[in-house]
């Protein structure tokens, strides 16, 4: 797994390719630990390159949402591919974050909110 | 000749040797041309399964061991994950309150992998037998495969 964290204005988005499974679900809790330590609020994850997540990775957004959305923080997710989509259906995780086609869309509703 | 000449068979001792059952699936899907669809939710099923083994199954002083055998048959993909840590029934647990908000769930949050492997496969069979906990999980790979055949064609220990 290659993970991208960018800063934009209204959040950060942290994008990541191939596998989110086995350490690689680590070196993810540990960027988000560090965020939300920080001070980050508003988080993106962009799944555009994303082949496979397990439900060790799917813990790790929502981890990052019971600790942002009881302060007003949040948490969406990006260009998921429809078997992934799926897998977030079924764990009922789609009704906690927003989830988002493109990366544009997500970030405009950040914005607007 | 049945089945046997289908099948891989593969021993784990820790979950990250699950890289070897990926490989597996990898090969079978190349063999078989096998949509990414079927093969994450496969792969995503056997990888639930034997983290939970390797998380739960086993006292401190037993040597984890997991086997594992994936096979092709009539268009539908099975495979035996069998262990000898505690028993473990997995079709006996309750499903996770995916309908209910986090905050208010009455029950532990937990068992998310659990639900998706009896969500993803077709059919999902426990049994114990010689002191082993055996799952067997199908799924077609084909969309156009009919559904009979599903739950049956891998043999016993």
């Amino acid at each position: 797994m290659a993970l991208t964290t960018i800063e934009l204005p209204d959040c950060i988005v942290l994008a990541m390719s191939k596998r989110l499974d086995g350490t690689h679900t680590k070196e993810l809790e540990v960027k988000v630990e560090e965020l939300i330590h920080g001070g980050t609020s508003r988080l993106l994850f962009d799944f555009q390159d994303l082949d496979y997540i397990n439900s060790a990775g799917l813990r790790i957004l929502v981890m990052a949402y019971q600790q942002l959305q009881p302060n007003g923080g949040k948490v969406a997710v990006c260009c998921a591919r429809d078997y992934i989509q799926e897998v977030f259906e079924i764990s009922g995780y789609d009704r906690l974050f927003g989830m988002y086609t493109t990366r544009d869309a997500a970030v405009n509703e950040f914005k607007a909110t | 000749m049945g089945i046997r000449h289908l099948c891989e068979r593969l021993t784990l001792h820790t979950h990250e040797d699950f890289i070897c059952v990926v490989t597996a699936i990898d090969n079978l899907a190349d063999q078989y041309a096998i949509v990414p669809p079927v093969i994450f939710k496969i792969t995503l099923a056997l990888d639930e399964l034997v983290a939970n083994i390797f998380n739960y199954a086993f006292d401190g002083d037993q040597e984890p061991r997991v086997d594992v055998m994936v096979c092709i048959v009539k268009g539908y993909f099975y495979a035996r994950v069998s262990d000898t840590g505690r028993m473990f029934d997995l079709t006996e647990i309750a499903p996770p309150e995916v309908d209910v908000p986090l905050d208010e769930r009455t029950r532990p949050v937990g068992g998310m992998g659990i639900h998706l492997v009896r969500q993803l496969m077709d059919s999902v069979t426990y049994y114990r037998y010689n002191d082993k906990n055996h799952v067997i999980i199908c799924t077609k790979i084909d969309p156009e495969t009919d559904e009979k055949g599903a739950g049956h064609g891998v043999d016993n220990d």
